[in-house]
């Protein structure tokens, strides 16, 4: 049924432009009109026929010159068009129907499919963070162009492309579009859901798209007839015009400008490609350092080739810098996931939510922003659920009804920080230290900070809602938060006040790519250790080392008692000495433990790139990967935390 | 003579899909240039000379209409011949494109043979 | 250094699929093959880097041109006793398909000997030694110019934990 409508009305359209271009061929005319006269009365279009078959009488008249075609047709076509587009419908652009078969074989070319993929998915997030400022300000005419001109693209790149069903979904977003762009339907939530369903819809095609092309099982398709009818009855002006403008539950900012989605200056890279580059990058800085501290070069003690291999070492510095600067991108995006879900989940719980963002353009690495997009959904979702209060309990507590959660990146020593808060209820004490007891984590009588009490919400199960709801029900606690957070080398640190909020701070490195690591070496072998898990290292004294218990050794460092690891012993090498006094201790912190870690010597201080071990290597252990040192030999970087938690295990 | 075309349309992946069916009419096709909108075509004609031009409708920063103004009232470009290229099939739409001078107009998604059907005519238009 | 050879597998128009291009190399005083479509080189052995906590067949990492992938002792993977590296000691490195991403790996043999094209009918299937371990990873045996080859299927040896059935071919 819908196929057929929009068969004779692509028909319909047909011969609108043959007039308007002037076509006098009345055979063809002939032909033409008696198809939609045959159409339409097999489809039950009695008003479409009956136009049809009133042109068709005209057409003698024509043939003998009595007027021009588009004097005698000019009414009848019009007319044509508005009864075959439906009573609902205003004439607008009609979309092409999906019998017609693709023009050109371009749905076939994988290139042409991925650069859709591409362009559409910018679209999409241009409409997402346009249907936010939507909501809250639905005049802002540029925001309605921005969307309406998004789905109009990927329809007519769906067109070509002959996907039916993507194209059809945005044709039908785009007529609701363009009666709010004509003011003639209010953008209320509704709408904005409406869109934003068809955006989810079309991102739900572009990724089994993507499945496909990578020769994958794209999966299920999703339910097309009952969004395209939600969209058409969003579409019927009289209703939602008349409908009262739902108060929004939730306002959200804009978390980032109109930016122009492409400018000329810019290029889509593949990502693989990003990283080989910055692989190569890494590589030729290693390549640069074998070079020039190569022995037989150094014997030739020229100062000209001195000064060209420090030049060499400035510029492959600058290249792999550059290289790696590529994959930075700003956290804007990831923020505008969150803004979107602090937008839904406020639909849906019922909540008054404004979400703000600060330092939306600080860059991080693509993988951390990609690996950081879980752990900061369930933060939020934590925020909205447990966090902030309804509305009623926040008035009895004299606050403004509507909460507020707060989202903001920046940069310090080296590090972003990712600060996740809202002004909610806060943690409460008594409640977390009641479950710790009840848990056995805590014994009567011991005294805590506020600190080391807050911190037993990473605990496994650990979990004080008093209600599971829908929103964080799911399973995951904050204790998988954090080992998120920790697996990207990051820390996660809790402030929170009764009444007023809680605060996280994620702690995060700039990269994945490459890490400050301590050489140092044990026996034959050497490993690299992350300098930000490093406090100091030290020659010890034989007197400060003791044995407890007979079995695990502990070294009195600046008036605490902390567990030595002997690191020969965790790995299985053999070392250069077992003499305490002959070794150093590295302070480390593991999790929330310091420790010593006795190693045979340092070598040194070096900024490396990590490697990955490969697939079957990959969940080693202990070790978080490798590095390629000066020599061109792979060095273990070590995860301090596992090897600490190996031990006492 | 080889014919140099301009594409205009805001959407890129769309301009390299028209390219590419431009390629397969069969006609004898110089230089291809783009431009993302209006004004970056106003830029393009002022530097080239472009025998065709296929342009969008909905652009941000001027569009096709505007465009179509821009170079009626040019004494040189208002020459050039113009190829509406549109998902807008509506008589309104394309009575008032013509009206402002357009030559041609084609409906998105097409084939190559009609658009070289709608290149030749649009071009002949000129010549007469 | 390398001699790389990646050559495209001739289609076996005996249809036995296992006729082709085979890569030989030999373990103590057998000769194994594989096909060379897997391998992507043949190094000399070189430092190697022990990773903790691994089987003792994976002897560690080493760096191939900027990547950093496994080694695997393909004695201790055969249950053979170990021996010390020599000179003619090669690292042959494979290339298998992975979930979507093709894993390398360098298999550690006594040394390489020669690329040979093995017809359909000078391959024999591998005799079943009772066990019902006929081994998925044993593709057959051929015999060329009087010497017996082991055929290896090598993304089966690779892939499993225990490799029963060798020890009883090399003993005969």
């Amino acid at each position: 049924m819908f196929e057929a409508g929009n068969l004779l009305r692509q028909r319909v359209d047909d011969l609108a432009t043959r007039l308007v271009m002037g076509e006098t061929d009345v055979t063809l005319w002939s032909t033409l009109l008696g198809n939609v006269r045959e159409q339409a009365e097999a489809g039950g279009e009695a008003e479409v026929a009956r136009l049809a078959a009133q042109a068709i009488d005209k057409l003698p008249s024509a043939a003998a010159g009595v007027a021009s075609f588009e004097v005698l047709f000019s009414a009848d076509i019009l007319a044509l068009q508005k009864a075959a587009a439906g009573e609902s419908a205003p004439v607008t652009a009609p979309a092409p129907g999906p019998v017609k078969a693709p023009p050109v074989a371009l749905g076939e070319d994988p290139e042409m499919i991925a650069d859709f993929i591409l362009e559409s998915r910018e679209h999409l997030h241009q409409v997402e963070i346009q249907m936010m400022t939507l909501e809250k300000d639905p005049g802002d005419m540029e925001a309605i162009n921005t969307v309406f001109r998004g789905f109009h693209t990927i329809k007519g790149l769906a067109g070509f492309l002959d996907f039916a069903d993507i194209r059809e979904v945005a044709h039908e977003t785009e007529t609701l579009l363009d009666l709010a762009r004509n003011q003639e339907v209010r953008i209320t939530s509704r709408i904005v859901d409406l869109v934003l369903a068809a955006a989810d819809f079309l991102k739900v095609w572009l990724t089994r798209l993507e499945a496909q092309l990578a020769g994958g099982d794209p999966g299920p398709a999703p339910e097309t007839a009952l969004l395209l009818e939600r969209l058409k009855q969003g579409a019927t002006p009289g209703e939602s015009a008349v409908a009262a403008p739902a108060t929004p539950a939730v306002t959200t900012a804009p978390v980032v400008n109109t930016a122009p989605a492409a400018s000329a200056s810019s290029v889509k890279v593949d990502t693989s490609k990003l990283d080989a580059l910055v692989d190569m990058a890494g590589e030729m800085v290693i390549a640069q350092a074998m070079v020039r501290h190569h022995p037989e070069l150094a014997a030739l003690q020229s100062p000209a080739l001195l000064r060209s291999l420090a030049q060499l070492a400035r510029i492959t510095g600058e290249v792999q810098k550059t290289a790696m600067s590529m994959r930075m991108v700003p956290v804007a995006g990831l923020f505008q996931k969150m803004n979107r879900l602090v937008r839904d989940l406020g639909r849906k719980t019922g909540k008054q939510a404004e979400m703000e963002a600060f330092g939306a353009e600080t860059e991080l690495d693509r993988n951390v922003v990609e690996e950081l997009a879980d752990p900061l959904m369930h933060m939020v979702r934590n925020a909205m659920d447990h966090g902030l209060e309804p509305p009623e309990e926040r008035r009895a507590a004299g606050k403004d009804p509507q909460g507020r959660v707060r989202l903001k990146a920046s940069h310090q020593a080296g590090h972003i920080v990712i600060e996740i808060a809202d002004d909610g209820r806060g943690l409460v004490r008594e409640k977390i230290l009641a479950k710790a007891r009840r848990t056995g984590l805590v014994e009567d009588g011991e005294h805590l900070s506020d600190h080391d009490v807050f911190n037993y919400i990473f605990h496994p199960g650990f979990s004080t809602a008093a209600q599971v709801t829908d929103v964080s029900g799911r399973g995951v606690g904050m204790d998988v938060v954090k080992r998120q957070i920790q697996k990207l080398r990051g820390r996660i640190d809790i402030e929170s006040q009764p009444g007023q909020g809680t605060s996280f701070f994620l702690r995060l490195p700039l990269t994945l790519a490459m890490i400050d690591g301590l050489v140092v070496g044990v026996g034959q072998e050497r490993y690299v250790l992350p300098i930000f898990s490093v406090h100091e290292v030290l020659q010890p004294k034989a007197e400060m080392i003791f044995t407890v218990e007979g079995r695990q050794e502990m070294a009195m460092v600046r008036e605490s008692l902390l567990p030595v690891v002997r690191l020969y012993r965790r790995l299985g090498v053999a070392p250069c000495s077992e003499e305490a006094a002959e070794c150093l201790l590295v302070v480390a912190e593991a999790g929330d433990q310091r420790f010593c870690l006795m190693v045979d010597k340092l070598i040194g201080k070096q900024e490396v790139v990590i490697k990955s071990l490969g697939e079957q290597l990959r969940d080693t252990p202990g070790v978080a990967g490798g590095a390629i040192l000066g020599d061109g030999r792979v060095s273990l970087i070590l995860d301090l935390d596992r090897i600490y938690r190996l031990g006492t295990a | 003579m080889a014919l140099n075309i301009l594409i205009v349309d805001d959407s890129p992946v769309m301009r390299s899909f028209i390219r590419r069916v431009v390629g397969l009419t069969g006609l004898d096709i110089g230089e291809i240039c783009e431009a993302g909108h209006g004004r970056e075509a106003l830029a393009v004609l002022g530097v080239r000379w472009m025998d065709l031009v296929l342009t969008d409708i909905n652009m941000p920063d001027m569009n096709g209409e505007e465009l179509l103004r821009h170079m009626e009232q040019d004494e040189l470009l208002r020459t050039v011949p113009v190829i509406v290229v549109s998902t807008d099939a509506s008589v309104n739409r394309v009575q008032k494109m013509m009206a402002l001078g357009a030559r041609g107009y084609v409906t998105k998604p097409f084939a190559p043979d009609s658009l070289a059907a709608e290149m030749e005519r649009a071009l002949e238009v000129t010549h007469a | 250094m390398s001699i790389a050879t990646i050559e495209k597998m001739p289609t076996a128009l005996s249809g036995d699929a296992r006729a082709g291009k085979y890569l030989t190399f030999v373990l103590g005083r057998e000769e194994f093959a594989i096909r060379v479509i897997k391998v992507r080189e043949i190094m000399k052995i070189q430092d190697i880097t022990a990773v903790p906590q691994t089987p003792g067949y994976v002897k560690g990492v080493i760096n191939l041109r900027g990547k950093v992938i496994p080694v695997v002792d393909l004695r201790l993977k055969f249950g053979l006793a170990e021996l010390e590296y020599t000179p003619r000691t090669c690292i042959i490195v494979v290339q298998m398909q992975g979930e979507g991403v093709t894993v390398q790996t360098g298999l550690v043999v006594d040394e390489v000997s020669e690329v040979l094209s093995l017809a359909a009918n000078e391959i024999e299937n591998t005799p079943d030694f009772g066990e019902g371990a006929g081994a998925a990873y044993l593709l057959g045996m051929a015999k060329v110019k009087g010497k017996v080859k082991i055929l290896l299927d090598i993304d089966q040896v690779l892939n499993s934990q225990e490799l029963g059935g060798v020890d009883a071919l090399i003993r005969k």
